[in-house]
């Protein structure tokens, strides 16, 4: 019986260096989030003088003058506020869109086999290929079009990307209510559009959100497109995240701070799908 | 299905938007293949559709060029060992955290949350932990070097650098596999395991000889998903290392986009982009054909 | 005039026919019931009245008009299904008001409507709750609540009671024809089950392989089934199926079982005086007694089978088996002396090929 003592506990143990293991990344970034530039390049965890400096810096760089008295051999990066707006409208546009058609694709490959299973399988592959081996011909075309820089780029980009989520979710969804139902609401005297907005669509909102909140994470993380297909006036957050990632100078601080606040959306949605999913992860995959 | 009459309605609803949508895959894809063809480059002051037909030149070129072998190698390499690290620790800690405990709510959560991260934001917390000054360091210094750890730059030394990024990339993405892993092993049925246990079966054995076999399938799910996205990989390389030093850490995914935006060598980078592709492609034939059309 | 007129309805899937030549009327207020097997036609049959399914050919009358071409939202007919509409994800009320919504209703009239009907099926204490609380019969009575809620001209209802318990069945079908009878409501009811079918029809149709065998009261085809295989869709228990031969003579027939004679008074509906043809006898129709008497057939108990009110006794006579329903308190047992006798009347002449009745009551 001592063996069983003795497992149970090397069990937590293990567990407990798990969590610590993923701990200690958040717990630095903290730390440096909230030092000021003398401290950037200290070891120690708990700052002696925490500030909020860091924060003010990545909204105002020219601040790093006045605080800090560096210039020349430090990059002054522009303030996050436009990164993050974009961010928030291309995400917020591309979700609408791959959610919008993904549920129509999804009700036609549920309801008439339109689009068959071959253009599904291609969907697919559209997620197994590596993105790199689009940009070439994405900056090309995008160049010829006009698109390059733009928000209806990005998200036109985005949506078709991400649709297939939206698809394979949703058509799970959609299986689900029995074809009797529609049936039953064309009697109750709905049209056949009317079915589709008034009986289906509310019964898988559940659907929707989970898809919705996968996809809005999946865009907002994006780096590649984004570093390939914007310049100034449509940067995302994600590339203005990299510019600070061995930026001349080595602004760790604002670094920090920003991993911090570009952290927040995403780990709030990562939650709000786990709340979500009650069937949890395997309802998609069960049917692969 | 008996309703004919909405036919129309419906596939008007589903295929348009369907098919506009990959007129922003499609038609590219198209451009990318007929690029590969040409020699060009936006460089050189004439429209891509102005440009001489080189035939075979930039797929020859590829073959036979050192740093797309070297990308290509890295890739592999950095693929089979996240993906098997990952696998054997998101398999132990499935298997730790299958009983219950107080807590245990909050410990996933916990698990899982680097998931939920922009792939960015990891690469440049990473960078900053990779530092001189940061915490692995210090790490180390606590448990083997001494002073001297503080010394050590993960950056400049390509092998350190390597395992800097799979650091990162096991960090991110070993409760993916954790997760798709916990949650298949928990639905195993109750009625098995509890006959095993009235067997007298330890719970390593219940885990070894009854769970583990069920859930095979979704076992070969979970890897090869991560397996693909590994390959995929772009947004550590650029970030912490840039592929460097020299081109130790430069994956496929990280060379294409130099040829493409620094360089601006696009019919190369198209000619490299369709190269992987078919690779790709041929393996994924490979494994299905291994997996699911071989006479077992 | 009719109120629900089917004329020549048929509809072909591939090659296939799964309803071939349907003709029937249903009158206002009226209960017709629809009795087939699985796979017979009835639900097609049903969706072609509600509109869902076009027929290959025929016309649907409604009071007259042909609405055929008229699609089911305009109908003003209710459905009830196998699976009913009940949403999971909202409230008793709020399922029941949604075709009312549909029309976009105003609230109070809305509100009125859901509480009259809920008050009709006694569900109004669970409007409020949602549909995973509802023991069986009461998700039943809150699809049927949603079907009557718009006042339909007509209701479809496919085997709306199949999913329940048995004796909670039993319960809902009697309550159902009662609660018709308030109604007034005109009525198709498709089952699979003939004695529900005709509990509930005022008048029922035999659909058989997409055709209409038999149609009319339901005492009547209990009575005087016009083809073999409807004989042995109505009979439960299982018919007594036998092979005979039969001579006519005068107003009766004379019909030869083996070593056993049964002189019938009928007419036969054939041109052959005499030949081969299928007999059939009802279990219930056979009687039973210890001793032996004028007319009675010796045999042995050879099983029993407990079926509710009776007991089903299998009994050996020469070589054939023959089934006899026998009162439950009649003590029997298996390997028992047994002698049964049968009133004449009751046995039934079919001819082999086509399964036509062949002998016609004088």
């Amino acid at each position: 019986m001592e063996f069983r003592i003795v497992t149970k506990a090397l069990k937590y143990i293990v567990i407990g260096v798990f969590a610590l293991w993923t701990l200690i990344p958040l717990a630095w970034i903290v730390s440096l989030a909230f030092k000021s530039y003398a401290e950037w390049r200290v070891s120690y965890f708990v700052p002696k003088n925490p500030t909020t400096d860091n924060f003010v810096l990545l909204f105002k760089p020219e601040e790093l003058l006045g605080r800090y008295g560096v210039m020349g051999a430090t990059a002054i990066i522009e303030p996050a506020t436009k990164p993050l707006i974009n961010s928030l409208i291309v995400t917020a546009a591309t979700t609408f869109l791959a959610v919008f058609i993904g549920f129509f694709t999804a009700y036609g490959a549920s309801r008439y086999r339109a689009p068959g299973p071959f253009t599904l399988f291609f969907t697919l592959l559209t997620r197994m290929l590596p993105p790199a081996i689009f940009i070439t011909p994405i900056m090309v075309y995008y160049s010829n079009l006009g698109l390059l820089d733009t928000y209806f780029g990005l998200v036109f980009l985005y949506s078709a990307v991400t649709v297939t989520y939206a698809i394979w979710i949703l058509k799970g969804f959609i299986d689900a209510v029995p074809v009797e139902w529609e049936e039953a609401a064309m009697l109750e005297g709905a049209t056949p559009i009317k079915v589709v907005f008034k009986v289906v669509l509310p019964l898988v909102r559940p659907g929707l959100v989970v898809a919705g909140l996968f996809i809005f994470l999946l865009t907002w993380s994006e780096l590649l497109f984004a570093l390939v297909l914007t310049n100034i006036s449509a940067v995302t957050l994600p590339v203005h995240i990299s510019k600070y990632v061995g930026a001349v100078g080595q602004l760790f601080g604002p670094q920090a701070a920003l991993a911090l606040i570009g952290s927040i959306i995403p780990v709030a949605i990562g939650y709000a799908i786990q709340k979500h999913l009650v069937t949890g992860f395997t309802f998609g995959m069960v049917r692969g | 299905m008996s309703r004919e009459m909405a036919r129309s309605v419906k596939l008007l609803a589903t295929l348009p938007l369907n098919i506009l949508l990959n007129a922003i895959l499609i038609i590219p894809f198209a451009i990318m293949i007929y690029l590969a063809f040409l020699k060009w480059s936006p460089a050189m002051g004439i429209d891509w559709w102005e440009a001489a037909f080189v035939g075979v030149a930039n797929f020859v070129r590829a073959l036979g060029d050192a740093r797309f072998v070297n990308a290509l190698t890295n890739t592999v390499i950095y693929t089979v060992s996240t993906v098997s690290i990952e696998f054997l620790l998101g398999l132990l800690l499935a298997y730790l955290m299958l009983g219950e405990f107080t807590g245990k709510k909050a410990v996933l959560s916990l698990i899982i949350y680097p998931l939920m991260l922009p792939p960015v934001i990891v690469a440049s917390v990473f960078y900053l932990m990779f530092q001189p000054y940061g915490p692995v360091n210090n790490v180390f210094l606590r448990a083997v070097l001494g002073d001297d750890a503080l010394r050590i730059t993960w950056f400049l030394n390509p092998r350190l650098a390597f395992t800097a990024l799979i650091i990162a990339d096991i960090w991110q993405w070993t409760p993916f596999i954790f997760l798709i892993l916990y949650s298949a092993l928990s639905a195993v049925p109750r009625r098995l395991v509890e006959a095993a246990q009235v067997l007298g079966a330890s719970s390593f054995t219940i885990f070894w000889r009854i769970r583990l076999p069920l859930i095979k399938p979704l076992i070969i799910v979970a890897v090869v998903l991560r397996a693909l996205e590994a390959f995929k990989m772009f947004d550590y390389a650029y970030l912490m290392t840039g592929g460097g030093p020299g081109v130790s850490t430069e994956t496929i995914s990280l060379y294409i986009y130099r040829v493409s935006v620094l360089y601006t060598d696009i019919s190369y980078a198209a000619a490299m982009s369709l190269v992987v592709l078919v690779m790709l492609a041929l393996v994924i034939r490979l494994f299905i054909w291994y997996f699911f059309e071989r006479v077992r | 005039m009719a109120f629900l007129k089917l004329e020549g309805i048929s509809k072909k899937y591939n090659d296939r026919f799964a309803l071939d030549n349907i003709t029937l009327s249903v009158e206002k207020g009226e209960i017709l019931s629809i009795a087939g097997p699985p796979g017979s036609g009835k639900t097609t049959l049903l969706k072609i009245i509600a509109g869902l399914v076009k027929p290959t050919s025929g016309r649907v009358y409604v009071e007259g008009t042909d609405i055929t071409e008229t699609p089911p939202y305009l109908r003003g007919f209710s459905m009830v299904f196998e699976t009913p509409p009940v949403y999971p994800d909202r409230t008793g009320y709020e399922n029941i008001a949604f075709p009312l919504r549909l029309r976009k209703l105003p609230e109070d009239e809305v509100r009125k409507r859901v509480y009259e009907v809920a008050e009709l099926l006694a569900i109004k204490h669970i409007l409020s709750r949602k549909p995973s609380t509802y023991s069986g019969g009461e998700y039943q009575r809150v699809a049927l609540a949603r079907a009557l809620v718009t006042s339909p001209k007509l209701l479809l209802l496919d085997e709306p009671f199949r999913n329940l318990d048995a004796k909670i069945r039993e319960h809902m079908v009697v309550w159902f024809k009662q609660l018709q009878a308030k109604l007034g409501i005109t009525i198709v009811y498709a089952t699979h089950d003939p004695l529900e079918a005709f509990t509930i029809g005022n008048r029922a149709a035999i659909l058989l392989n997409g055709r209409v065998k038999q149609y009319g009261l339901p005492a009547n085809i209990l009575r005087n089934p016009l083809s073999h295989d409807v004989d042995e869709f109505i009979s439960i228990p299982a018919l007594n199926t036998f092979k005979v031969r039969f001579r006519s003579m005068d107003d009766e027939v004379l019909i030869q079982l083996n070593s056993i004679t049964i002189r019938k008074r009928a007419k036969l509906n054939t041109e052959n005086g005499e030949g081969e043809a299928i007999a059939t006898v009802r279990p219930m129709d056979i009687s039973v007694s210890r001793s032996p008497g004028e007319g009675t057939v010796a045999g042995r108990v050879e099983l029993i089978q407990y079926l509710g009110a009776n007991i089903l006794a299998t009994v050996r006579v020469g070589d054939l088996s023959i089934r006899v329903v026998v009162p439950k308190d009649a003590v029997i047992r298996e390997g028992e002396d047994i002698y049964l006798s049968l009133d004449p009347a009751r046995i039934r002449l079919y001819e082999t090929s086509s399964g036509r009745r062949l002998d016609v009551v004088v």
